[in-house]
């Protein structure tokens, strides 16, 4: 008997998977992040107090005002992840369940809504409500919603929307996976709606859990918010607590350090109550075995109705905020609305190509931060992928949870604290002399970035990946195909479109991220983010609303092209997956 | 540090609108090494230094930011290179007053912290006061100004107001209890503002912005001068013709300083002290003025013989004071945190 | 005579396998244990056993998706699994039919077929016509430019035979492939298999939990039950000299008899004599692991039991509780007493429930076996 050329046993290839996946997490994320929650025990180990160990840090955070904004972000991002997943729920049935007009239209927009990031929904915000904006040109000023917006209800506002898209998308992954059994189950048994909930409950409630925790994840972590209604919102949140620590005189790192590790450790519970409800079950339904969906067909008039409804939801939560933008970019004026009326200008927009002195034209940190795009996404998308691998794989129970908590416990991380971090790790005197030199050279900026966006990316891509039944590569591997042509010719035209918008999730992203940005640049090449902060505060803000909308336009720009690109090179096959899920 | 060639770089910590300018400028004449600017505003700028210090390897070679009180802090902890005042630089005597006796730091430029900025129009009918202890007869709820914790010259505000209402001046050795009791005092003031209605936004833009917005929801705030005069004066079009500013009879004098690593090799040190040289010549100071002429660069010059821009009264109007950045720079984080605490929230 | 398609230009023949020792543990639970097998070239082997028996995880090995944990593997006398290593599932010259059809949803029917052609070095316009072919085989001729979800269910898995048999590969696996589908679709598909496989006379192995299903297909069948397997012989063999009770349990049974005393009638025959408890003596095959004087239980094959139409005085009297049309006849439920009932006893006529009637018994599909062990899972 002859033997066949034999390869290495799997649990090799599998051990060294593990050991590489882990490294390459440790280099990113957990000892940079580490080092940062030491001093939160042990200040001494970097110098910054007497003491080795001790609690008083975390006695002393856990009182008065840090305790409040600690409170506070927990009721607020628990608010914000219940509305979120609850019209995320909403907005999902209605595209993809029912004749709803426009169901493209509205995935497209959610798309968007997406990319706009939390200072930019804020300031959009601001440049509507604020005295003298907008809402007063229009004569719908009203300083009560003024004061709201800059307090619990706006903060809440601002971190529903942002995370809405999140939930939107999660939630959709999975009522595809859901047969015609909300309406059969509503059918049979008629006006027993509870009973049809209780059918329909368990086959989604992976996806709402899913879509509750990183929502919840998002919302505690999110740093636009603390930094745009920061003080203003007289409602201190841990972000807003967080970045005032850091930012203070002297910084105080041990305090930010107990903060942070709450906003993380703050994700447990959402995880737990994940896995105990899903309980090892996949919620892989894009089998080889494929059936249609059937949509709910409302009457005409409730069809324009409902359709009403969803666009002037739409407009709000992205329409107007865009609307101010825009807006304020078309007038130099400090505000948009004078005593003597609306004065429309180009200024804006000449003076970002030709920036007054002491500022930065766009075009150079456009393109850097394009560059960094580019380079960030590609990064991510390709360790999001294999991390997604492990979590939607149904064999390893211990390490997947583990892995899980763990990356939602990432998404949870401020950048500003993965920023320090990085410092207190590869700006040590051993690395930089014996190891290499990396901080504020663009590796590391992109490895930040990099750290940022992989652990959300990785939780998007589960769904997707964790769709795609095991049979489908496996079919490809009986059949002749080596373990390279099976992922190529079955897994990634599966997940082409799913890869497609991560990519230009994390791309979009990276050119808006401020908090790591700002911390990591590389002399001499200021990412687009960093400068359009330097605009905003000053009596050039509107300078600063032009580079937004610029940068808005050409992200999208960027994406169109892609979208392209992918319509023309892809077979007609790959486009047919997920076109429910996101639009072409 | 980013490399360029095979010319030695600096990199300059710079929260200072002209800074890229004025780096720019000295490059164009020293081709021995560059001066590469990292801009960011102040509370970042200064984080990351603490971060390198504690990581062990620190990358930022100059810091050139407004107040003294972080260089007075990093002189603490010995982190800045002493005796970098060129004994060349023509101080002028409000210059001089903010020359700190190492020479570790040195002023670059002057700017009020505490001028009592407001909006004609919306003050019309209000009678402002002349001395800080009247801003609580104001008005209810027209008064407003920055938070400490966002904005770099608000802290050396409140520390001046309350060593000034106390009666300290920057030449004293006070004692702890009559800083306590200054503290004491200073605080109840604060509170009083607070309860007639004080607005606190985060930094000078949103303060100005409240004051410049139609209608106006703030009528007047103390904030830094040079912020006031950018958005009066702005060219071609001034950005708040009705804006005005008026002192008081107390304001706090705001050094923008520069500083230097001592960490950084000799060598080194002695390049970055001919930036500083440079600066405080009246073509560093040239470079100044206009390398932000609508923010920064409405400054006082620090140096003999070089004017201020036109619109700038004269210093000695401002009434102004140094604070001592080694009395109140410790305190800054406890003051700043109470200030957050019981008036911002 | 099916048409023999040269592949890469040497005709592909049919593999010989051998399974020795093989084992399969999961987080420490036992899958497979110990599993010894040898199948011909050409053979068409059924693996059935309940769900948990082991014969996917088995299938899996041999497929190469799954690692064997002990034991050897070899197709075609080249070792494929063994302590040393495995060999990708591309290397072992096999295809496979899924369960859950496993067609690609991306490309068209024609590409899934085509899919195993790629490393073929066949010519365009053959590959076309050899796809074409197939669809025409399995009858799908006219659906070659849809999409796997354009398809039912039936159609779906008719691309998957038609997948399975494109590259003519040396072994062909089939698992489960019938149990998604509705019964008229499922006769029609096994039809389809059975006659396709063999005229590609490839080697299959197909697992199944139905055991009319693995009788109407295999040479032979394999019976597994948790991890072991049982049994191995023909479908003729696992029905009349079934290896323990669970074999007889799960090929089929009407119904088991309490036995009040049992002695060897005939040794040679292995016949036995059976005394039940308040009824006549019967005579039934003596089943394996009987020893003298143990406890035991009498299996009674359907076909072992017919109705008389007169109350005979050696049959077994019984009321009959249910009865049911099948079209060719009727199947009855007849209860002896209380506690013992017989199912599927067939009639070709009607009796109405409640009738009293009497059971006549063949001495061939009456396993006398022992009661320790084997009830069905």
């Amino acid at each position: 008997m002859t033997q066949s050329r034999l390869s290495r046993p799997d649990h090799w290839r599998t051990r060294l998977g593990s050991v590489t996946v882990w490294l390459v997490l440790l280099l990113l994320i957990i000892v940079p992040v580490g080092c940062f929650l030491a001093v939160g025990v042990s200040p001494k180990l970097f110098g910054l107090g007497p003491q080795w160990w001790t609690w008083s840090t975390i006695r002393s955070t856990f009182t008065g005002y840090t305790r409040k904004g600690m409170v506070d972000s927990l009721l607020v991002s628990s608010s914000s992840a219940v509305l979120a997943v609850a019209v995320a729920t909403t907005m999902a049935w209605l595209v993809h369940r029912t004749n709803l007009w426009g169901r493209r239209f509205w995935s497209a927009a959610m798309w968007v809504l997406m990319l706009v990031p939390t200072w930019m929904t804020t300031l959009g915000w601001i440049d509507v409500l604020q005295p003298g904006e907008l809402a007063t040109a229009l004569g719908w000023h009203s300083l009560f919603l003024y004061h709201h917006f800059f307090g619990p209800d706006g903060i809440i506002f601002v971190l529903t929307t942002a995370a809405l898209p999140f939930s939107y998308f999660i939630i959709s992954v999975g009522m595809r996976g859901l047969g015609s059994e909300f309406e059969d189950a509503a059918r049979v048994h008629g006006a027993s709606r509870a009973r049809a909930l209780r059918t329909v409950l368990p086959i989604i409630a992976p996806a709402l859990l899913s879509a509750f925790a990183i929502s919840f994840a998002e919302s505690m972590s999110d740093f636009g918010v603390a930094f745009t209604l920061g003080s203003g919102a007289h409602f201190p949140i841990a972000t807003y607590v967080l970045f005032n620590a850091i930012y203070s005189f002297p910084a105080n790192f041990p305090v930010a350090a107990v903060i942070a590790a709450v906003l993380i450790l703050s994700t447990v519970p959402p995880v737990y109550l994940q896995s105990r409800v899903m309980r090892g079950r996949s919620y892989a339904v894009l089998s080889g075995r494929t059936r249609g969906v059937r949509r709910h067909q409302f009457t005409p008039w409730a069809r324009a109705g409902v359709t009403a409804g969803v666009a002037v939801f739409m407009f709000l939560v992205l329409g107007l905020p865009l609307t101010g933008a825009v807006t304020s970019s078309f007038t130099n004026t400090a505000s948009f609305l004078t005593p003597t009326g609306v004065h429309w200008t180009l200024d804006s927009y000449r003076q970002i190509f030709n920036a007054p002195p002491a500022f930065t034209a766009l075009g150079g940190p456009l393109l850097t931060s394009n560059e960094l795009g580019l380079l960030v996404a590609s990064g991510t998308v390709v360790i999001a992928l294999v991390l997604a691998k492990r979590l939607a794989s149904r064999t390893s129970g211990a390490a997947q949870r583990i892995m899980d908590s763990f990356l939602l416990g990432s998404v949870a991380i401020p950048g500003i604290v993965l920023g320090i971090g990085y410092i207190f790790f590869y700006d040590q005197r051993f690395i930089t002399q014996h190891v290499v030199d990396l901080y504020e050279t663009l590796p590391l900026l992109i490895m930040g970035l990099i750290a940022s966006a992989t652990p959300g990316q990785a939780r998007l891509l589960t769904g997707p990946v964790a769709q795609i039944q095991s049979s489908l590569s496996e079919a490809a591997r009986v059949h002749g195909a080596s373990r390279w042509r099976a992922w190529r010719t079955t897994s990634l035209p599966l997940l082409s479109r799913a890869i497609v918008w991560a990519w230009l999730l994390t791309f979009t992203k990276t050119i808006s991220e401020l908090a790591i940005a700002q911390i990591l640049y590389q002399p001499g090449h200021e990412p687009v983010s960093v400068t359009i902060e330097t605009y905003l505060g000053t009596i050039f803000a509107t300078i600063g609303s032009a580079a937004t909308v610029l940068t808005l336009v050409e992200m999208l720009g960027v994406i169109v092209i892609v979208l392209t690109l992918f319509r023309l090179v892809t077979p007609r096959g790959w486009r047919r997956i997920g076109e429910s899920v996101v639009p072409s | 540090m980013a490399s360029h060639a095979s010319v030695p770089t600096i990199l300059l910590y710079n929260a200072q609108g002209y800074g890229d300018k004025v780096a720019a400028a000295f490059n164009a004449t020293n081709p021995g090494f560059k001066v590469v600017p990292y801009d960011d505003s102040t509370g970042p700028l200064f984080t990351k230094i603490q971060a390198e210090m504690a990581a062990g390897s620190p990358k930022w070679g100059i810091f050139w930011a407004d107040g003294a009180t972080e260089f007075a802090a990093l002189d603490k902890l010995h982190a800045l290179a002493t005796n970098i005042v060129p004994k060349a630089a023509s101080y002028n005597a409000a210059g001089m007053s903010n020359v700190p006796a190492d020479g570790s730091f040195a002023p670059t430029g002057l700017t009020v912290s505490g001028a009592l900025c407001y909006d004609k129009v919306a003050a019309t009918g209000v009678t402002l006061p002349s001395k800080v202890s009247g801003l609580t007869s104001l008005p209810a709820g027209i008064l407003g100004m920055n938070d400490p914790s966002q904005s770099g010259p608000t802290f050396p505000l409140i520390a001046g107001v309350m060593a000034h209402l106390a009666g300290i001046t920057a030449s004293m050795k006070p004692t702890n209890a009559q800083i306590l009791a200054a503290v004491n005092d200073g605080e109840n003031f604060y509170l009083k503002l607070k309860k007639n209605g004080l607005q606190v936004h985060p930094t000078n833009g949103p303060t100005l912005g409240a004051m410049e917005s139609n209608p106006a929801t703030l009528d007047a705030a103390t904030i830094q001068s040079s912020a006031c005069y950018g958005d009066i004066n702005a060219k071609p079009k001034s950005y708040w013709p009705t804006g005005a500013v008026k002192y008081l009879d107390y304001s706090v004098a705001l050094p923008s300083n520069l500083g230097i690593d001592a960490k950084l090799s000799p060598a080194l040190q002695a390049d970055a002290k001919k930036f500083v040289a440079y600066v405080l010549t009246t073509k560093g100071q040239l470079a100044m003025q206009h390398g932000d002429p609508y923010g920064d660069g409405l400054f006082w010059p620090v140096i003999k013989g070089v004017s201020p821009e036109s619109y700038l009264p004269n210093y000695s109007v401002t009434r102004a004071y140094a604070i001592n950045p080694y009395v109140w720079g410790p305190l800054e984080n406890t003051i700043n945190t109470w200030f957050t605490q019981n008036i911002v929230n | 005579m099916a048409p023999h398609w040269r592949v890469g230009g040497a005709l592909v023949s049919a593999s010989s396998i051998r399974i020795d020792q093989v084992s399969k543990v999961f987080a420490g639970k036992t899958a497979l244990e110990s599993v010894s097998l040898d199948l011909a070239p050409g053979s068409f082997t059924v693996l059935l056993g309940p769900s948990g028996s082991g014969k996917t995880t088995l299938l899996r090995c041999l497929a190469g998706i799954e690692r064997p944990s002990a034991g050897t593997i070899a197709i075609n006398d080249v070792v494929v699994a063994s302590d040393r290593g495995v060999a990708g599932p591309e290397k072992r010259n096999l295809s496979m039919v899924f369960q859950d059809y496993a067609l690609w949803p991306h490309l068209t029917v024609q590409q899934n077929v085509a899919y195993p052609l790629a490393g073929a070095s066949l010519s365009k316009s053959a590959r076309q016509s050899r796809v074409a072919m197939l669809l025409e085989q399995v009858g799908i001729a006219h659906l070659g430019e849809r999409y796997p979800n354009e398809l039912s269910g039936g159609e779906q898995q008719r691309v998957a035979l038609a997948r399975a048999l494109s590259a003519e590969v040396g072994l062909v696996l089939f698992d489960e492939p019938l149990s998604n589908l509705d019964a008229d679709r499922r006769e029609q598909l096994r039809i389809a298999i059975a006659t396709l496989t063999r005229e590609s006379g490839a080697t299959a192995v197909y697992i199944t939990h139905d055991q009319s299903e693995a009788f109407a297909l295999a040479d032979n069948v394999g019976v597994l039950r948790h991890g072991r397997l049982v049994q191995f012989g023909s479908p003729e063999t696992i029905y009349q000299r079934p290896a323990d009770a669970f074999v007889a349990r799960f090929t089929g049974v009407a119904g088991e008899l309490p036995v009040a005393s049992w002695s060897v009638s005939n040794v040679e025959s292995a016949r036995v004599v059976v005394a039940l408890a308040g009824a006549p003596v019967l005579s039934a095959i003596m089943g394996v692991g009987l020893t003298p004087n143990c406890r035991a239980t009498l299996l009674v094959r359907p076909a072992a039991v017919s109705i008389e139409h007169e109350l005979s005085e050696n049959g077994i009297r019984g009321t009959v509780r249910d009865t049911a049309f099948t079209g060719r006849g009727y199947e009855h439920v007849v209860a002896l007493h209380d506690t013992v009932e017989l199912s599927k006893v067939f009639a070709t006529e009607r009796y109405d429930r409640g009738s009293i009637v009497s059971l006549r018994f063949d001495v061939h599909a009456m396993f006398l076996m022992p009661t320790t062990e084997g009830s069905l899972p």
